[in-house]
């Protein structure tokens, strides 16, 4: 069972009045009735109907709350015992706990109450969260209870756009899209915010106006506004734009989900990131834009390269710059074949305007999730970048 | 001519067989089937790379589909969507609830998308089109497999979610399931599940990791397996042996009495 986490600056609480408890809906002879279990509607819990249970915690600063917790009643207003056999949550941000201990089931007498632990993580969550536990009995598809935590949440920073979005870029040419970030004054240190990394290196991040920081009086606690500029420079390669903006070095890559232990300005600024988009168009291009191997179980890749410019098809070469990952060209069959060697003195061979790239993986990759890139480059100057991507599984133990 | 001899079939003993290969077969058929792992159907020839021996190997691989439960939800569209409308082509259903896991998982596969590997599928199954397919015209529209999202929220909640996920809106249908009903249906709980459902509405594969939890999968991981399983879907079926048929000859004449 999960572990309990102990509220946050929980204090002591009257205990609560319990209600009169709600007769059993009078039953036809023969008939069957779901059984069910009553949530009390104390300590804030509102109840939509007898078996239903709604606690709104309202609007959460999550710089101050990480964690929202409840501990909801369940009472059996039936005339039998019923047993409660698992709570099920929607959501690993959930954790639950039946009872006073870490008890797997309970059966509860007719009158008998049981708690029902409940919490929150909500740092996982952007704005308004609605999370339901519920408890079933032996019948697995009707709960007995629905107990329901709902809450808005205030993001510590946002960002003036869901994403960045470059569009089709033509190569050679730089091109620029603002950015605003806001955030809560607590996050900005001497008047500055920590420093807004790009992961991608062709994407440089300057702040307006000109790098300075804008004035603000001391103790304000207005939201903190730095307005940003990204480009792309001229000398990015063609192909697909990926990465993403956010306060972590590249160094420092995200982790998957936010450590528990984080203060939670550190988890703020940690989870704050905007992703990249867009392409840099050459002369060469690549359908896919990139190779998703899954977990290489499918086998070889095929990409193809196509240009309205033959010539660049021409003496292309492949480079790959993963070691794992074997990239090679297949050339279709050149017309040239089909034409007498009579023709063939007088009239050149007409260019490929199509070439097949075969990617494949090598035995006994490394497991885990590998990003790389596959170089194709011509002699008229033409360079491709095709990004790769796989997550090898690791090997089953041997029976 | 040699006499014939009679064949007495014994009912009684037939009737007794009969009444157990039929309770037999009952007795299967109440059997659900095993939930799909996450590994994908792989058939014996596929060029699985020996540093993934998992995916051939895990007993699931061999689970046979089973039919996905039908439902109908509304969609941030303002329409009202059915699973049983894309018969005919393969959707990916993603469970999501709005936690940073599903944020990574719909990041991730919108990876994907955009990537133009579903398109590519769409093409491969519109060259080796399966018995029951829609066609490129049809009002399904492409071939190219559909991302189907049922958010555990209201459509305001989906939209909500929709806005924050980079998943292509011209691939992906956001439907608002806030009773959780449909959730239940097909026992998505923990968040994020994905199902993946071929073009004739089986259930091929679903990472169904109840021990590890699914949302201590890496995002990266699911996406993956779940890429593996449309390919899988999509890999044209080998065209079964002709069995040739039992030789006619014909009967030798009778030998000419040549007296």
């Amino acid at each position: 069972m999960p572990a309990f986490l102990t509220p946050a600056g929980a204090d002591e609480v009257p205990p609560p009045v319990a209600p009169p408890p709600v007769a059993p809906t009078p039953v036809a002879p023969g008939e069957a009735v779901p059984l069910k279990l009553t949530v009390l509607a104390v300590d804030g819990v509102k109840s939509e109907e007898p078996s239903a249970g709604v606690l709104n915690y309202g609007a959460l600063d999550l710089l101050t709350t990480s964690t929202i917790e409840h501990e909801f009643t369940l009472r059996n207003d039936n005339k039998v015992p019923v047993r409660i056999v698992r709570l099920q949550a929607t959501c690993g941000c959930t954790s639950l706990l039946l009872g006073e201990g870490e008890e797997a089931s309970k059966t509860l007498a007719p009158g008998e109450q049981v708690k029902v632990h409940a919490s929150v993580d909500v740092t996982r969550f952007h704005g308004s969260i609605r999370k339901a536990v519920r408890a079933y009995g032996t019948n697995d598809t009707v709960p007995l209870a629905t107990m329901t935590i709902e809450a808005s949440l205030k993001e510590a920073i946002t960002f003036s756009a869901s994403q960045i979005d470059f569009g089709r870029v033509a190569a050679g040419t730089a091109r620029s899209v603002p950015l605003t970030v806001t955030a809560h004054p607590r996050l900005a240190t001497n008047g500055t915010l920590p420093k807004l990394f790009s992961s991608n290196p062709d994407i440089q991040i300057s702040a307006i106006p000109n790098g300075k920081t804008v004035e603000r009086p001391a103790g304000s606690t207005a939201p903190y506004v730095q307005r940003y500029l990204l480009t792309i420079g001229a000398k990015a390669s063609t192909g697909p734009i990926n990465g993403v903006i956010s306060f972590t070095s590249p160094a420092q890559p995200h982790t998957q989900g936010t450590p528990s232990n984080f203060a939670p300005m550190d988890a703020a600024l940690q989870r704050a990131s905007v992703p990249i988009y867009g392409e840099v168009a050459g002369r060469i291009t690549a359908m896919p834009a990139m190779v998703i191997f899954g977990t290489g179980a499918s086998g070889k890749q095929q990409v193809i390269l196509s240009s309205s410019f033959p010539a660049s098809l021409q003496n292309l070469k492949v480079k790959s710059l993963n070691p794992w990952v074997v990239a090679r060209l297949v050339l279709p069959p050149s017309p040239a074949a089909k034409v007498t060697k009579a023709a063939a003195k007088t009239s050149p061979p007409a260019p490929a305007t199509a070439v097949l790239l075969e990617l494949s993986l090598k035995p006994n990759a490394p497991d885990g999730g590998l990003e790389t890139q596959v170089v194709i480059s011509n002699q008229v100057g033409d360079r491709l970048n095709v990004p790769v991507s796989v997550y090898v599984e690791p090997a089953l133990p041997q029976e | 001519m040699p006499e014939k001899r009679k064949i007495r079939f014994n009912h009684s003993a037939l009737y007794d067989s009969a009444r157990w290969l039929t309770a037999a077969l009952l007795v299967m058929a109440s059997i659900p089937a095993p939930a799909y792992s996450h590994a994908p159907a792989t058939t014996p020839a596929a060029t699985t790379p020996a540093a993934t021996p998992a995916a051939a190997t895990t007993p699931a691989a061999k689970a046979s589909p089973r039919p996905a439960p039908a439902f109908t939800l509304p969609a941030t569209d303002g329409k009202t969507h059915s699973l049983a409308a894309y018969r005919g082509r393969s959707t990916v259903l993603f469970f999501y609830c709005g936690c940073r896991w599903c944020h990574q998982s719909a990041q991730s596969w919108s990876r994907v998308q955009r990537s133009g590997a579903l398109a590519q599928l769409g093409s491969s199954q519109a060259r080796n089109p399966k018995p029951g397919a829609v066609s490129k015209n049809s009002p399904q529209g492409s071939r190219a497999p559909l991302t189907l999202v049922v958010y555990l929220g209201d459509k305001s909640e989906a939209q909500q979610f929709a806005g924050k996920t980079q998943l292509d809106r011209k691939q992906t249908i956001f439907l608002a399931d806030p009773d959780e009903k449909v959730s239940s249906l097909y026992d998505a709980a923990p968040c994020p599940r994905v199902f993946v459902v071929d073009g004739e509405s089986r259930i091929r594969y679903t990472n169904n990791e109840k021990g590890a939890d699914s949302y201590k999968i890496p995002a990266p991981l699911i996406t993956a397996r779940t890429l593996d399983a449309l390919r899988a879907v999509a890999r044209p079926v080998a065209p079964a042996k002709a069995v040739p048929a039992p030789s006619q000859k014909k009967p030798k004449p009778a030998a000419k009495d040549h007296r």
